[in-house]
């Protein structure tokens, strides 16, 4: 039932994406599977708050009929697999089998601290008692983070319900859904912002990143894999904002950043950072009340909700203060650190040493302003994640080598995508082969406009 | 830009990136195929009691002498680590029941009259030996004065009177 409920996430989600989109099925199911596991989430977190309860088969409602409406009045794109894209399948398909086997020890209940501790806790919590509020009321009993958002426990919970009772083994499938739906929307973020090929080639990277896959099948059940996907897109869709000035990326851009920030505490950090160069943006080309509506409602409302929520039960909110109890020392060994495991190939692969080459490709071939928002994100985060470790608010050797590998496998899709904005300027700067009226320079100028 | 420059140098940069990822993607299968070859013939329920011993049993002893709105005060003779490991996964197993894990024999709940005893492992504690305050005589005495409610040779669980 619960693998049900996963399928049904994605193919509700798929079928309400906007048409225009053109998503391929395999793209439009891992958009669709991210976009209605937030909804979902935040369907449960008001069922909780409203006295409504907390359903399954209720909050797939509004999507079934979503869903029928939109596709009895256009059906969504059913293309054929396109040669390029089996590539990155294939990729997945490798990981996959190599971690087949871990699908049968997923009864291991136990291993991944994280992963019950704190995100299957709440779960099982607000599923046995029908609401968030009485684990809230308990918060302080409990050691595992209460202070922190909501999206993967409730997602869970609304499996459970469907499923009828708790099943933390089978709800830690949904870190390797995550993963496979990161790929699918990279690939479908990559493909409209540089082309098929490129596309291709990057997510295969992408799957074949080792940390990204450690962290969504050895640490099922943790929100990390889940906290990537939401920053990719988040990332993706300004991108595209900002290059095409299309109102429905904004709003993709403005939710993708409030699940990101619905998902974990770094993910607030990440809507701070994404939020800030949207809304410069939208200022200096004075785009409609309607797309700064898009851009400011979702997270004011769910956010300021869950902070409402949060505070009249007095839990700490999860996070830090940013230079407060700056320690230098901490920050230089973090630094360090962060650095070394960054770089490390098995760990993360070529996906950050291609970072500073995306970013020579992009001065190279004059990058638009457009192009630096990627890598100036990947920074934004691997800067707030020094300052965190610099407030010594934990054991920093501890704290570093049980965190910041996941922090990583958060930026990690970011330094990828720069780099397949990277290739696709170098592609747009080669001499065409046919004839063409309008230099590469021009195009450039045209596509950045 | 099917042969284009870009597009070879990508598909290279793709060549190396899976090369190096290859013998990770291997370790990784061999991890999975180790982990499968010990435990994968047994059941869920057989694969927890084998690896999260003795939380599970004792959390299943627990649920089934305390009701789902009670309390209880564990009294473990464990480690500090497993001390820690038992008070957050006793309270994920037993959840919604109040619980509180102590290294000694006196700890208590406030408004709470159940309490569970318990002993780690001889597995767990060569790992990592006991380090709190356990009085023999003075649990005696505590049991003495209690009601027995259920429980087994992994754990007992009790009311006070």
């Amino acid at each position: 039932m619960i693998l049900l409920g996963l399928l049904l996430t994605a193919i509700l989600g798929w079928l309400v994406l906007p048409r225009r989109w053109t998503a391929a099925p395999l793209e439009g199911l891992s958009l669709g599977f991210l976009l209605a596991a937030f909804g979902i989430s935040v369907e449960m977190f008001v069922f909780g708050l409203v006295g409504l309860p907390l359903c399954g088969w209720l909050a797939l409602i509004p999507w079934a009929l979503g869903a029928a409406w939109l596709t009895y009045r256009e059906r969504p794109a059913l293309k054929g697999l396109s040669l390029p894209a089996l590539l990155p399948i294939g990729a997945a398909v490798c990981v996959c089998a190599a971690w087949w086997p871990y699908e049968r020890m997923m009864p291991l209940t136990s291993q991944a601290w994280d992963a019950w501790a704190i995100w299957l806790f709440k779960a099982k919590a607000f599923f046995l008692d029908g609401s968030t509020s009485p684990y809230l009321a308990r918060a302080a009993e409990f050691v595992g983070q209460p202070g922190y958002p909501l999206l993967t426990p409730l997602y869970s919970t609304f499996l459970y319900a469907l499923a009828g009772g708790v099943d933390d083994a089978a709800a830690k499938m949904t870190s390797p859904f995550f993963f496979l739906a990161m790929l699918g929307a990279f690939h479908f973020l990559a493909r409209r912002a540089a082309g098929p090929v490129t596309a291709a080639g990057t997510t295969a990277m992408l799957a074949l990143t080792p940390m990204l896959q450690s962290v969504a099948f050895e640490l099922a059940g943790y929100a990390d894999t889940a906290l990537a996907a939401y920053m990719v897109c988040g990332a993706g869709f300004a991108y595209l904002a900002v290059r095409d000035g299309d109102g429905a990326d904004i709003a993709a851009a403005a939710l993708a950043g409030t699940a990101a920030a619905w998902t974990k505490n770094e993910g607030q950090f990440f809507l701070v950072g994404v939020g800030a160069a949207l809304a410069a943006w939208m200022f200096a080309s004075r785009r409609p009340p309607k797309d700064w509506a898009w851009l400011a409602a979702p997270p004011l409302l769910l956010l300021g909700l869950w902070w409402a929520v949060r505070s009249s039960a007095a839990v700490e909110a999860a996070g830090f203060s940013v230079g407060l109890d700056f320690q230098a020392a901490l920050f230089s060994t973090a630094l360090r650190t962060m650095l070394q495991k960054a770089f490390s190939l098995s760990s993360f692969n070529l996906a950050f040493l291609l970072l500073p080459a995306a970013a020579a490709m992009g001065a190279t071939f004059g990058a638009t302003r457009a192009f630096w928002l990627a890598p100036a994100l990947v920074v934004w985060q691997f800067l707030g994640a020094l300052l965190a470790y610099a407030t010594g608010r934990n054991d920093l050797a501890w704290w570093l080598g049980t965190s910041a590998d996941r922090l990583l496998s958060q930026m990690a899709p970011l330094c990828l995508f720069s780099l397949a904005l990277a290739f696709a300027l170098w592609s747009q700067a080669q001499p065409a082969p046919a004839p063409d009226p309008e230099p590469p320079a021009a195009k450039r100028r045209k596509r950045a406009g | 830009m099917a042969l284009s420059r870009p597009a070879l140098a990508l598909f290279a940069l793709t060549g190396v990136y899976a090369a190096i990822a290859a013998p990770e993607l291997m370790e990784q299968w061999e991890r999975q195929s180790a982990l499968r070859a010990s435990v994968g013939r047994l059941t869920g329920e057989e694969r927890a009691q084998a690896l999260d011993n003795p939380a599970v049993p004792v959390a299943e002893r627990i649920a089934a002498a305390v009701p789902a709105d009670g309390c209880v005060s564990v009294l473990a003779y464990a480690g500090p680590a497993a001390i820690d490991y038992y008070n957050a996964r006793l309270d994920y197993l037993l959840y919604p029941r109040r619980v509180q894990v102590y290294p000694n024999v006196t700890g208590a709940l406030e408004d709470c009259d159940a309490f569970a005893v318990f002993r780690d492992t001889q597995q767990n504690l060569a790992l990592e030996p006991f380090q709190g305050e356990w009085d023999d005589a003075a649990l005696a005495e505590r049991i003495r004065g209690a009601e027995r409610l259920g429980g087994d040779e992994i754990v007992s669980i009790y009311r006070s009177r």
